[in-house]
Parts: structure tokens; C-alpha cells; sequence
């Protein structure tokens, strides 16, 4: 079996359009599950009573926002590269749906942060460091949609989502090279998690229905992109001709 | 099984309304996503305009435009050839 030959996105549109109902239907179950064992099963917090239910669509979508940033930095890096055009336009759909994580991720942060710190925002590094990454997201999106040639707005593009990488670990190590008002890491890789085991696993079962979910609109995006740059290559034909 | 309350413990505001935002996030995503899919899947399926097509009308148009230079210089010849033999029975 020949995987290079899905790097042409002509092979790759009915590929993907098979596997969509594969991510969409299991992200559709895992929320419901998720928002089942988060509301129904896991007990309220010692502290903060109902309102750490937050954390349940908080975390995996701040936990998106940059780890959908770092694989647009990466399919960014390989479509300049390797002049992979597949690569390019998997970038461009990536950057819609994490700044929309990014963005869900300031404001059910905001609400978080209202009844636990007293205030929706405050300049915190963790906060603010995530601002930078939402910015970066329209700064990658606006680029793209402002150059006519598709094939240079990928370039310029992935110069911006490169740079913009460096952002990602500062947000993650912001808690804990500054003093912040955001707590620390709960969960660590090496280290037992500090939170009750059915608030663990409904964390878990949204962070994989949030996973999926993105996984399936990314792809149907994909699928738009390389229909839009097909008719922008005919339109060039036809202008041509 | 823990039934919570509605008002999440007077929190309710702040718990419901972030999922409300991320619901109407979604929502949003998707409806636009749905938006745009139909529409490029209705340019994609029009007849006449597929890339293969388009290169067989440039293909088409590229032979049809050497032809007709062939027959222009063909013509010119002809003409510059009939006009030097029409010249002098036209002026003499």
C-alpha cells in the first residue's frame, strides 16, 4: 500500500471523506459520555463546589488550542519545505478550529475565573501568553486569506506559524516560570494526578471527543480547501487559455 | 450518581453559560463548515468545469490557434502574392 500517493489532494478529497463519519460519530458519543460522567458522576469540588464543572470544556480546549497550533506549525513547516501542497492547505485548515479552541479557552476561563479569583480577566502570563497564541491564529488566518496566490500565503504562513511556535511552551511553562494567578499543572505525565478519578476520566473523555471532533472538521475543511484551490487553478487556466 | 442542581450551587451562571459559549462555538463552526461545504460542492459539480476539462479546451484552443496562424501566414501569402500580381495590371 502506497501512503505517498495521499499526499496528492486529489487522492487524499475521497480519503478523507470516508473517514469523516469515522472521528464525527465517536466525538458526537464521547461528549455525550463525557458531559454524563462530568455532571452526573463526578462529585463536587471541596473548594469550589460546581463551579471546577468548568474544567470539563476548559482544559481540553486550552489543551487544543496549542497542540493544534503546534501541528499547524508543523504541516506549515512541511508544505514550505517540501512544497507538499496538501501539507499547506491541512495547515490552513487547522488554524480555523484552534483559534476557535483558543477562543473557547479565554472565555470559559473567564467564567472559571469570575467565581474562583473574583475577576473574568487579569494580565496573568498564563492568560495572556494564550491571547498571544489567539492572535497569532488571526494573524495566520488574516495572512492567508490577504495574498491572491495561494501558494504564497502558504509561504508567508508558515513563516508566521514557525516563529509563533516558540509561544506554545511559554504558555505551558508560564504557571511555573511566573508567579501566577493560574494554578498549576493537575495532571502530569510522570507524576499520579491531584484530582478525584471520575473528574480525571470525564477530563479525559472530553479531551477525546474534542480531539475528534477537530480531527473530523479539520478534515471536511480540508476537503473545502482543495475544492476552492482546484476552481482558483481553473480560473488560472481559464484566464490563460 | 450525583444529581447537581440547576444552579450548580449558586454557580450556575458561570457553569452554564461556558457551555452554552462552547455550544454556540461549535454550532457556529459547524453551520459555517456546512455552509461553505455545500456551495463548493456545488461549484464542484457543475458541469463543464473540471480541471481535466479545461485542459482539453486550452489543448483544443492551443491546436485551433496554431491553425489559424498557419492559415493567417497562408493568407498573407496569398494576398501579398495576389497583390503583387494585381499591382501592376491595376496601375499599368
Amino acid at each position: 500500500m502506497n501512503l505517498y500517493k495521499y499526499a496528492s489532494p486529489t487522492n487524499f478529497y475521497p480519503l478523507a471523506g470516508k473517514i469523516i463519519p469515522w472521528f464525527a460519530t465517536p466525538a458526537a458519543i464521547l461528549f455525550g459520555v463525557g458531559l454524563f460522567v462530568g455532571f452526573f458522576i463526578a462529585p463536587p469540588d471541596f473548594q469550589q463546589g460546581d463551579a471546577y464543572r468548568i474544567m470539563f470544556i476548559h482544559v481540553p480546549a486550552a489543551w487544543l488550542g496549542m497542540f493544534l497550533y503546534i501541528l499547524m506549525a508543523i504541516y506549515a513547516g512541511i508544505g514550505w519545505a517540501f512544497n507538499a501542497r496538501l501539507a499547506s492547505m491541512m495547515a490552513s485548515s487547522i488554524s480555523v478550529t484552534g483559534a476557535m479552541f483558543t477562543f473557547l479557552s479565554l472565555v470559559t476561563g473567564a467564567f472559571w475565573g469570575k467565581p474562583t479569583w473574583g475577576t473574568w480577566w487579569v494580565w496573568d502570563a498564563r492568560m495572556t501568553s494564550t491571547l498571544i497564541l489567539l492572535f497569532l491564529y488571526i494573524g495566520f488566518i488574516s495572512l492567508q486569506s490577504s495574498i491572491d496566490d495561494p501558494r504564497r500565503a502558504d509561504r508567508a504562513g508558515a513563516v508566521l506559524a514557525l516563529v509563533g511556535v516558540i509561544n506554545v511552551p511559554i504558555i505551558y511553562f508560564s504557571v511555573q516560570w511566573w508567579n501566577t494567578l493560574h494554578q498549576g499543572a493537575t495532571i502530569r505525565i510522570l507524576q499520579k494526578p491531584t484530582i478525584h478519578g471520575s473528574m480525571l476520566w470525564a477530563m479525559l473523555i472530553m479531551l477525546a471527543a474534542c480531539w475528534l471532533y477537530s480531527v473530523a472538521v479539520v478534515l471536511i475543511r480540508v476537503r473545502c480547501i482543495i475544492v476552492e484551490r482546484e476552481q482558483n487553478a481553473n480560473r488560472f487556466v481559464e484566464a490563460t487559455v | 450518581m450525583n444529581w447537581p442542581d440547576l444552579s450548580m450551587g449558586g454557580y450556575g451562571f458561570y457553569v452554564w453559560g461556558s457551555y452554552i459559549f462552547a455550544l454556540l462555538a461549535i454550532v457556529w463552526e459547524l453551520v459555517t463548515l456546512s455552509y461553505r461545504r455545500k456551495s463548493r460542492e456545488q461549484e464542484k459539480d457543475r458541469p463543464g468545469k473540471s480541471y481535466e476539462g479545461l485542459l482539453m479546451k486550452r489543448r483544443h484552443k492551443r491546436i485551433a490557434f496554431i491553425l489559424v496562424g498557419l492559415a493567417w501566414t497562408r493568407d498573407c501569402h496569398v494576398f501579398g502574392r495576389q497583390r503583387i500580381s494585381q499591382q501592376p495590371r491595376f496601375l499599368f
